[in-house]
């Protein structure tokens, strides 16, 4: 207990010394110390007096190793080390009788005027105790050279223990005490890791233990403090650190960095498909001229150096391509509409811009506005056809429901003619089938004998009766059940003929009198 | 069942702690909420609570500026960097314009290391500024409880972040001291692997002892989502998976819109058992909805029409008793009436933006036989002609690479060209993601002496020797060909073509996808608790991607001690889906533990289907 108490004595030995030695009350420090420490600490510690001084100490220290960085600096500044000299002098000024322990404030916190206040005020008062203590102190004898000696290397201990204490302070808690507390929400400290290899294995334990939060936490720690090479080195060879690496990455948006990682790691369309997003996401309000020379620079410097992206990188020159048109025609249009001359901007108003639009949609539109336009043109179905290699299901299914949409009855009927040949007259067909030219051509609202007309065409006679009575064309429904001969289902299906439509009512009866079929049941 | 775990308890937990952290910073005070919490938040507070805690005002958290305000304000956030800069932005105004104002950040469910640094880069960082909120499970029915953490999906099987999966952990560690501590534990999958083993760090770092209760669920079996991908790609045809298909169940609430009601309001309702007539239905398959809700529509009919012919005594019993519950019932049937219709109309009428949901059964149901190869992807070719609703589009696409372990090659490049150009070129970022999670995969020729083969071998030999990440390795499990079919065959999951399924009285789970199919997941679960383990299904397993592992229950003398009320525990199990469950899966596992005498509890990071699980893997740049 006394020796740690004595603590200060050490520390600022020499200063001690010297003014001590030239004082009259030359063995008096160290008697006083011994005996009268309450009335001092009285005196010291304004209310927190109980708590012994190694106690205060011991618990600073933890607070610098638990909360690091920040406090570190704190403990610093406690007079353990050195007295602060201010306070060293007024202490001797106006002080000479004051035991050393006065210049050892209890915490940082209260070192500034606070604490002096009520010194200066005994000073003055000339408090009992302390006078009291004097006159005891000094009726005492001479101390033995013995004790001197016993002092002496108490002194010494006390010295190497603070030695120790200060390394001790700046000494990293265990990589598990650390993971630990990572884990569960406790504060902790990274900054003590200071050698490479405290690091790595702060690195591997969170990996072992897969905790993610201790693996990014970790991995940036690693980044901040080590040099660039020397971290990318002991990145790369744990995967799972680069998995954690990139997805914080990405959510923190440092891009430059994820790109850099990723081509690192031979990554490459990962690292590519970055490059596309990036650009894509930073031109949505700019200019398709601005977004297309950004595509142009991305396929240079990411996707033509690997083979393996070809088709990517010829989906982007299609992108750029499809731009070009799409700004061109968009502005064309949007002349033309303004000047009020083309009619079918009036009867049709364009609803939205197709710019960054897909493919398809442009084709839509251009279906729907730009219909027989020579191919020459940017605005024509045709060229957009062709240029993008649009199949020929593709382009029908669009095809038919744009120039539905526009009543253009006609037009389809072209469409989904096969011209006349050598061999045979012209005939109606549809590469998707006209089971599917109805359903488009229901869906896109066609009027009756629209549908009625194609749902004729339907090659199966059973796909045929279902869309017929699907979509009420009764006429197509009724014929197809007299070509299946089904006597029974056409006379159920005459109930379903509604009163209103006499008309068909009389074919249907008609057609379960006649004589000329012959009928299966 | 009086042995069951009650979940209740966990929303009383969450609340509580809420509640305290609220207390603890005094005064009137306004809210800013992530908006992906917004829901759950509902579900375990409300507004009157919160207005009893001294709650002023709520407002969403945006990338914009909150203008008014005390100056007291709580920030409720997922650990989340964007979250982190909103906030620092939000002070940063505040600063500007010399308003003093007390800050608190409520993490949910923890801090983040990430999080802090963000707070401490913008200078905003402070004492006692960062709280964390730890809701774990929300429990959305008496047999459900979520993490409600969707976002868990993308980052563990895309990114092969384990972040999250501490979380996951750490909702098993609080369910183990509440109900005692889960003897048997059986798992698939890599990430359930590492919840396992976080599970067991967890527990004694947290110092939780060995719960000295007895414990109440025997069995927990863990399974990874892409375990199974297959399962949430087809379409549902329980009445609670198609409502969850077409309106959409958030946090176990609906939102009937006109449609249904067939007013100008739309109605807000709560789904779970509390409403007898809808835990009734909603776990039947759809053809079996609407005859039930005819006859009940009578029988309350008839139950009004008793009441014309009472005499006066009779009637005020009726009134003061029976009215009440016979209107409720009435108002729930008029809802379900409304929606069973709207469903019908999705199933039979295909619009400008979907197929008949008829038609798209049969497709995926060959496509999970394995018949009509050509005829599927005909059809799929079809839906990008003629630009169906892209995530169907996508999900068939997903759903073909799943069943048959990757596209050809030829298809796949096919599909995709035509894809990117239907939907925009920009998906090809979206095909990226969904190859890195194994949704969409290029099947690997056998040829090995084509270019583009050893071009990747070239590639990969370059990279770091054995540096094969989580991505790349989930990528090659799932490489494995015919996976599926193997699978499929040996589990018996799918029945011989050509034999009846009785859907009105189902003999087993298939009947959740109208006999097609059962649940790859919900089969491994019913072999797990019926095996007590995985033994003799290493055939199986070695298929799935992942690694399996199984814990069991040290069998001493001491066991036959407490036989009588581990007996009653050992039928009980927790089920745990890590990246998701199904209301499928959900009314299979029901189905299973009602025919075995079960009681299954289902945990999950959050209730998925399969258009919210394509929808995290799409880029949406424009």
């Amino acid at each position: 207990m006394t020796s740690v108490k004595r603590q200060p004595a050490p520390v600022s030995q020499q200063a001690e010394d010297e003014y001590w030695g030239g004082s009259s009350f030359k063995r008096f420090n160290f008697d006083e110390d011994d005996n009268n420490e309450d009335s001092i600490e009285k005196i010291q510690f304004d209310g927190s007096t109980a708590t012994p001084l190694s106690q205060k100490y011991e618990s600073t220290r933890n607070h610098a190793t638990s909360y690091g960085h920040g406090e570190r600096s704190y403990v610093a500044d406690t007079p353990l080390s050195s007295t602060p000299p201010n306070r060293a002098m007024s202490a001797r000024s106006h002080r000479p009788n004051m035991p050393k322990k006065q210049q050892f404030p209890p915490s940082p916190a209260t070192l500034p005027a606070a604490n002096h206040e009520p010194v200066k005020s005994n000073n003055s008062q000339h408090s009992m105790s302390i006078t009291e203590a004097v006159a005891v102190h000094d009726k005492k004898p001479i101390t033995s050279a013995t004790s001197l000696a016993q002092l002496e290397t108490e002194i010494n201990s006390l010295r190497r223990q603070l030695t120790q204490a200060k390394r001790d302070r700046a000494a990293a808690p265990s990589v598990s005490d650390t993971l630990k507390r990572v884990m569960v929400g406790d504060p902790y400290v990274l900054e003590l890791y200071k050698s490479k290899d405290e690091k790595a294995k702060l690195l591997d334990s969170a990996i072992n233990r897969h905790d993610g939060n201790a693996v990014v936490a970790a991995t940036l720690f690693m980044r901040d403090t080590l040099k660039r090479d020397i971290f990318s080195k002991e990145l790369m060879s744990r995967p799972v650190a680069v998995d954690h690496y990139c997805a914080y990455l990405r959510e923190a948006g440092e891009i430059d960095e994820l790109h850099e990682t990723l081509s690192a790691l031979g990554r490459t369309e990962e690292a590519a498909m970055l490059k596309y997003k990036q650009c894509l996401a930073s031109t949505a309000t700019t200019t398709p001229e601005i977004r297309a020379s950004g595509l142009k620079d991305c396929i240079k410097y990411y996707f033509d150096a690997d083979i393996r992206l070809a088709n990517d990188t010829s989906a982007i020159f299609e992108q750029i391509s499809m731009m070009e048109r799409q700004s061109a025609v968009e502005d064309g249009d949007s002349a033309a509409e303004k000047t009020g001359q083309v009619m079918v901007f009036k009867s049709h108003p364009r609803k939205e811009s197709i710019i960054h639009k897909p493919v398809i949609d442009t084709l839509f539109y251009c279906c729907y506005y730009h219909w027989g336009e020579a191919e020459g043109l940017l605005s024509s179905p045709t060229s957009i056809r062709n240029q993008h290699k649009i199949s020929e299901k593709q382009f029908m299914f669009t095809a038919v429901a744009a120039l539905c949409r526009m009543r253009r009855w006609r037009d389809i009927e072209n469409l989904l003619t096969v011209p006349r040949t050598l061999f045979r007259s012209s005939r109606l067909q549809a590469v998707i089938g006209f089971d599917r030219v109805v359903d488009v051509l229901s869906k896109n609202l066609a009027p009756g004998d629209a549908l009625a007309k194609y749902c004729a065409e339907i090659e199966t006679s059973d796909k045929r009766l279902e869309m017929a009575v699907k979509l009420k064309c009764f006429k197509v429904a009724i014929d197809t059940f007299v070509y299946q001969r089904d006597r029974q289902q056409l006379m159920l299906y005459l109930d379903q003929i509604p009163q209103a439509n006499q008309h068909m009512r009389q074919y249907c009866s008609n057609q379960l009198r006649s004589q000329e079929i012959k009928w299966k049941n | 069942m009086e042995s069951f775990p009650d979940v209740r308890i966990l929303k009383a937990q969450a609340r509580e702690q809420f509640t305290i952290l609220l207390g603890n910073f005094y005064g009137k005070k306004d809210l800013v909420i992530d908006p992906s919490l917004m829901t759950v938040l509902d579900r375990i507070t409300g507004l009157q609570f919160l207005k009893e805690k001294g709650v002023d005002k709520v407002y969403k958290l945006e990338h914009k500026e909150i203008l008014g305000g005390g100056n007291k304000r709580v920030y409720i956030v997922r650990p989340s960097v964007k979250a982190m800069r909103h906030i620092a932005a939000h002070i940063h105004s505040d600063r500007r314009a010399e308003k003093m104002r007390a800050y608190k950040i409520f993490m949910v469910p923890r801090c983040l290391h990430v999080c802090e640094s963000i707070l401490e880069q913008e200078g905003v960082f402070g004492p006692n500024l960062i709280e964390d909120l730890n809701i774990g499970f929300i429990p959305l029915d008496q047999d459900i409880i979520s993490l409600e953490n969707p976002a868990l999906l993308n980052s563990v099987f895309m990114e092969g972040d384990f972040t999250w999966l501490h979380t996951v952990a750490h909702s098993i560690v609080g369910l183990q001291t509440t109900f005692g501590t889960i003897p048997n534990v059986y798992g698939q999958g890599h990430a359930a692997k590492i919840v396992e083993s976080l599970t067991n760090t967890l527990t004694s770092e947290l110092g939780e002892k060995k719960s000295p209760l007895q414990h109440q669920i025997g069995h927990l079996v863990v399974l990874d989502r892409d375990v199974d991908y297959v399962t949430p790609l087809c379409s549902q045809v329980t009445y609670e998976g198609l409502l969850d298909d077409i309106f959409e169940i958030k946090c176990g609430v609906v939102d009937f819109g006109p449609e249904v009601t067939k007013t100008e309001k739309s109605v807000k309702t709560m789904l779970n058992s509390e409403d007898s007539l809808f835990s009734e239905i909603r776990d039947r398959h759809f053809t079996n909805v609407f005859p039930y809700l005819s006859a009940r529509a009578k029988e309350i009919q008839a139950n009004y029409d008793k009441s014309h012919s009472m005499e006066l005594k009779d009637l005020k019993t009726f009134v003061s008793s029976e009215l009440k519950g016979l209107k409720q019932e009435h108002r729930s049937l008029t809802l379900h009436i409304g929606a069973s219709e709207v469903i019908m109309k999705h199933k039979t009428k295909g619009s400008l933006r979907r197929g008949d949901l008829q038609d798209i059964l049969h497709i995926e149901h060959s496509l999970l036989e394995g018949s009509d190869f050509r005829e599927c992807v005909n059809y799929i070719e079809e839906c990008i002609h003629r630009q169906y609703d892209m995530l169907l589009t996508l999900r068939l696409l997903c759903l073909l690479s799943c069943t048959t372990s990757g596209l050809l090659p030829k298809d796949y490049n096919n599909l995709k060209h035509k894809f990117l150009h239907s939907y925009g070129f920009e998906h090809m970022l979206t095909f990226f993601n969904l190859k890195k999670a194994g949704l969409l995969t290029e099947a690997q020729t056998g040829k090995d002496t084509s270019i583009e083969s050893n071009l990747n071998k070239l590639a990969d030999s370059r990279t770091v020797g054995s540096a094969v990440s989580y991505v790349t390795s989930s990528l090659a499990a799932l490489q494995k060909k015919d996976w599926f079919r193997t699978v499929s065959k040996k589990l018996s999951l799918i029945p011989k073509p050509g034999t009846e399924y009785n859907l009105k009285k189902p003999s087993d789970m298939a009947y959740v996808f109208g006999g097609a199919y059962t649940p790859l997941t919900c089969r491994l679960v019913e072999q797990a608790i019926q095996r007590q383990g995985w033994g003799g299904l290493e055939d199986v397993l070695r298929h799935l991607p992942g690694s399996n592992f199984e814990k069991l229950e040290a069998r001493s003398a001491k066991a036959g001690k407490s036989a009588s009320s581990g007996e009653q525990a050992s039928k009980v199990a927790l089920v745990y889906f890590i990246g998701g469950v199904t209301y499928s899966e959900v009314a299979a596992l029901r189905f299973l533990a009602k025919q075995k005498g079960y009681r299954i509890l289902i945990a999950t990071t959050a209730i998925i289907n399969g258009n919210r699980m394509l929808s995290s893997f799409v880029e949406t740049v424009r």
